[in-house]
């Protein structure tokens, strides 16, 4: 500096005028700049909220995604509900020319009310609903149209793969996924996942643009729910349900399968039925899940417990024996009847036979406050915890009444519901302990985490385990001959039941109609039972009496019951005149069923061993991992659906397929399992 | 400036000095656009990338759709009640008596 400074040339100063010119300048750009600073000044600080407001309008959008509702599963990992996103039609009432004619088309189209359709065209100005979550054939008739100012939205919606089956228990929801009943509706929070908003940056032209990444979508999943339902149980359970009850021209019918060692039910099923897919127009009658919802008054199914509580309390030994009367004893101003005029019986007899007389006799000996007690360890007038909305609690008054300690003995003047009845005999099949019944395994969320998890709970002891099988070993009197339930014997299973034929109350006339609530409950097989199965006959029409309305439903349902939970017979079975095996007499290849065909063609498996073939080794119950390694030891192309264990496998195992075939492993989570 | 560094310049100053002077500025300026440049140059490639992730979002939001859709066709279509009817009616099956149900013991 110092430099430039000497050798600074002489310039010439300039003139005053210049001087002027300069400051002027310079006064211009001054207060140039200071206009601006100003104007940056109210822009930047006073104005900042309104134009932040005002181009985030512009080019920022709120996007809602919706929340991912979880499923639910049978305890074999079959979906029994599950989401999918469908369309839902909307219109901007603004752009309608003529909403008469519109409405018109579209209610045509759509099948919707024309009337409700202008109401809302009235009503939205720019947006309005015509109608949700439609089908694809919907949407193309609406597009083929051809009318201006509609939109198609995704919205989730929820399907019921398995229609009618389990219905009661899994429920249903609304048109904006929110549990109505059912499971549904008691594990709402726990299903419906969380939904998110995120402002979105749109473009000039619209478009969406993620500059701040994307959600991961395992964070709106809500948690999935894992049943100790099986369906194949359950099917089976409710198309012999249903089939009594159309047998029997009955109201309704109900029955519950359950595992006595672990309190897990199997089945839950309830007449009439409804389709969760298409809930429009069904009744509340048939929405209602009987099986636990409703109390009756039982019958004589419970004589087994009075009996079970008089040998436990050394009242009675299993050779004592009561005189029925011949089939009618008053009590006070009353007279107890029986079906038949019997004379003396024993412990076994009473049950055999079921009198009403004798069970009487029977309780008074062992007193009202001892028979209140044995309702109340047997879990009745106490609810079972099942988590299902609206649970039956049942009534258990005091027999103050020497009538009332008579009905009480046999099953009347009290209410329980079939799942406690079903329960209360599942201490009785299980050595005299009481299980806690469940209906959820588990409820795990979308990370994996289990949230909850039932594992068999024991509520108390009830008897001891001698009671226990002395009461069964009598029980299994009642299906052989002479017993009231002969029905529900089966050739192969040693079967344990109890008949049951209530009378039920007229709430007009407040006293006993001429309708019936017929029942069989029963165990199998008897001697280690593996499934109590309880159906209920309402009003009954045909025939009234349990053995004859429900035993055969009972049967129906353990003939499939027990080879699927592999359940060995318990008596050889002789071979009938049909064999079941045909040998061909000459040594020829046999001919191929028609089903082993179809299993072929399915698996694309080809059956003579050529060269570069190998054979599919087995991998169901292998970890992925596990699963992975083996099938590329032997030259297979693994894929994987799913996470967990191996569950199915296509091919099938043994079968012979090139090398380098595809196999598919479907993996699913660590299910409880069903054989105990 | 100009007007100074030319008169400067008439008068003999070295280009060394001149180059002294002004290069930290130019140097200055240059960093600063190249700041600039890179500042939006990395703005326009994340907007090119927020056009790919929400294209590749919306392709991956139609494939799990999809994926729903048929984990839903193929749990209808393994209905118990759909595997009965085909069983029975195509492939002539039914359920096993007692009798024909053999238990291996393990």
């Amino acid at each position: 500096m110092r430099d430039l400074k000497n050798h600074q040339p002489q310039v010439e100063a300039p003139t005053r005028w210049m001087r002027v010119r300069v400051s002027l300048v310079g006064f211009v750009f001054v207060a140039l700049l200071g206009g601006m600073f100003a104007r940056a000044v109210n822009l930047q600080i006073h104005q900042r909220e309104r134009l932040q407001g005002m181009a985030q309008d512009q080019y920022l959008r709120e996007l809602e995604i919706p929340a991912r509702r979880g499923d639910i599963f049978d305890r074999r990992g079959t979906p029994l509900a599950q989401s999918v996103d469908v369309d839902s039609i909307w219109v901007d009432p603004s752009m309608l020319t003529d909403a008469r004619d519109v409405a018109k088309k579209l209610s045509k189209a759509l099948q919707v009310d024309q009337k409700d359709l202008l109401e809302r065209f009235a009503k939205g100005r720019r947006f309005a609903w015509v109608k949700r979550q439609v089908t694809q054939t919907e949407v193309e008739k609406v597009k083929a149209l051809g009318l201006s100012g509609f939109g198609f939205t995704k919205e989730p919606r929820r399907f019921y793969p398995q229609r009618e089956l389990a219905a009661h228990v899994i429920g249903l929801v609304g048109t904006d996924s929110h549990g109505l009943d059912g499971l549904e509706l008691s594990f709402e929070d726990e299903l419906s996942g969380d939904k998110a908003r995120r402002a979105s940056v749109r473009d000039a032209k619209g478009r969406k643009v993620l500059t701040d990444g994307v959600e991961d979508p395992l964070s709106r999943q809500g948690a999935s729910v894992t049943l100790t339902l099986d369906r194949h149980l359950q099917y089976v359970t409710e198309k012999a349900l249903l089939k009594a009850v159309e047998d029997a021209k009955a109201v309704a019918g109900m029955a519950v399968v359950l595992d006595p060692k672990t309190g897990e039910l199997l089945a839950v099923a309830n007449a009439p039925r409804f389709n969760p897919n298409a809930p429009q127009g069904v009744t509340a009658d048939a929405l209602r899940n009987r099986s636990v919802t409703d109390a009756f008054e039982p019958g004589s199914t419970f004589k087994a417990f009075v009996i079970a509580r008089a040998l436990e309390d050394k009242v009675i030994a299993e050779n004592t024996t009561f005189h029925c009367e011949n089939g009618n004893w008053a009590v006070g101003r009353h007279v107890v009847h029986d079906t038949h005029p019997w004379g003396a019986l024993d412990t076994r007899g009473i049950l055999q036979v079921s009198s009403n007389i004798c069970a009487a006799k029977v309780g008074q000996k062992l007193g009202r406050e001892t028979l209140v007690d044995t309702w109340q360890r047997f879990g009745f007038a106490e609810r079972v915890g099942l988590g299902l909305p609206g649970e039956a609690k049942g009534v258990v008054p005091f027999p103050r009444a020497e009538i009332a300690l008579a009905t009480q003995s046999f099953g009347q003047g009290l209410t329980a519901s079939p799942l406690q009845v079903a329960a209360a005999y599942g201490a009785l099949a299980n050595k005299g302990v009481l299980m806690k019944p469940y209906v959820v395994a588990k409820v795990v969320d979308a990370d994996g985490l289990v949230l909850l998890e039932n594992r068999p709970t024991e509520v108390r002891r009830v008897v001891s385990p001698k009671t226990a099988g002395t009461v069964v070993a009598m029980l299994e009197s009642v299906v052989e001959k002479g017993g009231t339930a002969p029905r529900a014997r089966m050739d192969a299973y040693r079967v344990a039941g109890k008949t049951g034929t209530a009378q039920k109350v007229d709430p007009v006339a407040k006293g006993y109609s001429d309708k019936r609530f017929s029942s069989f409950v029963g165990m199998v097989p008897a001697e280690d039972p593996r499934v109590v199965i309880a159906v209920f006959i309402d009003e009954p029409k045909t025939d009234v009496y349990g053995g004859l309305v429900a035993a055969p439903a009972f049967k129906e349902i353990a003939e499939v019951a027990m080879p699927h939970l592999a359940v060995p017979p318990s008596r050889a079975i002789p071979v009938t005149s049909e064999p079941v095996v045909q040998r061909p007499e000459l040594p020829q290849r046999p001919e191929k069923s028609a089903v082993v065909a179809a299993i072929e063609r399915l698996d694309a498996v080809t059956e003579a061993p050529a060269a570069g073939a190998v054979r599919v080794p087995d991998l169901t119950g292998q970890s992925g991992r596990t699963a992975v390694a083996q099938a590329l030891t032997v030259a297979l192309e693994p894929r994987l659906v799913g996470s967990g264990r191996v569950v199915a496998q296509s091919p099938a195992p043994g079968s012979l397929v090139e090398k380098g075939a595809r196999i598919t492993l479907e993996l699913a989570g660590n299910l409880p399992s069903v054989t105990r | 400036m100009s007007v100074v560094i030319e008169a400067r310049n008439r008068g003999g100053l070295p280009l060394s000095v001149i180059l002294g002077e002004i290069l930290p500025a130019a140097l200055a300026v240059s960093l600063l656009a190249l700041v600039g440049i890179i500042h939006v140059t990395s703005r326009v490639l994340v907007v090119s990338q927020g056009y790919e992730l929400s294209r590749l979002d919306t392709h991956s939001t139609e494939l799990m759709r999809e994926n729903d859709r048929l984990k839903l066709e193929l749990a209808t279509l393994k209905g118990p009640s759909k595997l009965e009817a085909v069983a029975r009616a195509k492939l002539g099956m039914v359920t096993p008596s007692a009798a024909q149900v053999f238990h291996v013991k393990k």
